[in-house]
């Protein structure tokens, strides 16, 4: 059985239940809020909310955060299936962004999760749109995880990019490629674009999710 | 056995490695540019860096940063004896690390950065080592919370008379009257935002400014509570 589609709270492995708890305030925040975009996912969308990107462009499009660090992908379905987006106003957009973390499965499991998330949102929000930008790599040298990364993203281009397999979960998603031009010439990541070869620096998230910024921008005609 | 004083790099055998390449990015650092402060320490150490407090009040007394996310005692304590400070003279080495060592007791944390200390210590002879005390974590009251405190406390007494050791209380004012944390200052209840870097922070700057200004070094250094 494919861990990445069965629905899991994060474990609290530390003890102090901070995941819960973060949880717990997303849920209250979808109630009153009056965001209209929803950012969710792991630790990179977490980050994101503190770079310059989000706080000069993208929290003018009222934008709300939920991301977790280390979340994988069974922990956001979990998420989602239990109360963070029962929000009060109806999303214009949700984007999603989740895989990284899930170290121990194959690509086509973390595919099929990301798939199940998205079929969850639809079912939730109708037809709001999904914007999935794609993994990134990652480690200062080539590595399995970036194979992963890559080998997701592959799946996520051809189910949702290729007309051929169109169908009622791909209508108004839209996957836009963010893992281009990190690795360099020589095959390394800097640490100028990812601090710690993972988590982005402040103008890494200018480059990087510059892109998903025009994206909204673009869907929502602003 | 005290896991904590045992050295050891994060074991990272099938993964991207991430771990080594930030230490030897590290080293190198330490070789190319001239510090006056090294932070060294786990992940508050390393999102510190990415806060507007760092830009506005390190950056300019010429730090460097060596804060690697989960970083337990022994991998700090690895990386000290595989060549993070050999090739810097700074001033001060600003010391904080043991909120991730979750399985070890508060005395064996405790001895742990007393270690970290005496290593640093072998290393630089003059080099005043601050260490900032340990921050409380979670929504609510638990556990750990509970063990940080109890670090503090020991730290407190056994770091008083080592020479040119500075602790410096940095916990205070961040649980609430009602038990809880706020996430306007830690915004997962571990890591600090803006706000809460400024408030646990300026007392570390304001010791580095005192600590960096002198021309000799002081005898009786008040600590900062
Ligand atoms: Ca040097």
């Amino acid at each position: 059985m494919n861990p990445c589609v069965i629905p899991k709270l994060s474990e609290d492995y530390d003890g102090d239940e901070r995941k819960l708890s973060m949880h717990k305030r997303f849920v209250q925040q979808a109630r009153t809020c009056e965001s209209e975009i929803l950012f969710i996912g792991d630790s990179i969308i977490e980050q994101l909310q503190f770079s310059t990107l989000w706080l000069e462009k993208i929290s003018a499009l009222h934008c709300i955060n939920f991301g977790i660090g280390g979340d994988r992908v069974e922990n956001v379905l979990w998420r989602i299936q239990n109360g963070e987006l029962d929000f009060n106003v109806k999303l214009k957009a949700v984007v999603l962004f989740v895989g990284t973390n899930n170290t121990d499965c194959t690509p086509h499991e973390i595919f099929e999760g990301i798939l199940e998330i998205v079929k969850e949102i639809k079912q939730r929000l109708g037809n709001v749109f999904v914007i999935l930008p794609t993994l990134l790599p990652r480690g200062q040298y080539p590595n399995p995880y970036r194979e992963r990364n890559e080998h997701v993203n592959t799946f996520l281009i051809d189910k949702f990019c290729n007309e051929a397999n169109a169908d009622e979960h791909t209508q108004n998603v839209h996957v836009v490629e963010i893992h281009h031009n990190i690795v360099q010439n020589d095959q390394t990541i800097s640490h100028h674009i990812m601090h710690d070869y993972l988590h982005l620096t402040n103008s890494g998230y200018l480059k990087v999710f510059g892109p998903v910024y025009d994206k909204l921008c673009t869907l929502l005609n602003k | 056995m005290n896991t904590c004083k045992l050295p050891a790099p994060v074991d990272d055998s099938d993964g991207d490695h991430r771990w080594m390449s930030i230490h030897k990015r590290f080293v190198s650092e330490s070789r190319e540019k001239d510090a006056d402060v090294v932070f060294v320490g786990d992940s508050i150490v390393q999102a510190l860096q990415h806060t507007e407090v760092w830009n506005e009040l390190f950056a300019p007394l010429h730090c460097l940063n060596f804060g690697i996310h989960r970083d337990k005692i022994e991998n700090v304590l690895w990386r000290i004896q595989n060549g993070e400070l050999d090739n810097v003279k700074p001033k001060v080495i600003v010391l904080h690390v043991g909120t991730n060592n979750h399985a070890n007791t508060p005395e064996e944390i405790t001895e742990g950065i007393l270690e970290i200390i005496s290593t640093i210590r072998e290393r630089h002879h003059d080099v005043y080592i601050v260490v900032p005390t340990l921050l409380p974590r979670g929504q609510h009251p638990n556990k750990l919370r509970e063990r940080m405190a109890q670090v503090n406390e020991l730290l407190k007494s056994k770091l008083v008379n080592l020479p040119k050791v500075e602790l410096v209380v940095i916990d205070k004012g961040f649980v609430q009257s009602d038990g809880t944390i706020s996430h306007h200052d830690m915004h997962d209840y571990l890591l600090l935002t803006n706000a809460g870097s400024r408030k646990a922070f300026e007392p570390v700057h304001e010791l580095l400014l005192q600590l960096l200004s002198e021309g000799e070094p002081e005898k009786d250094l008040t600590p900062s509570e």
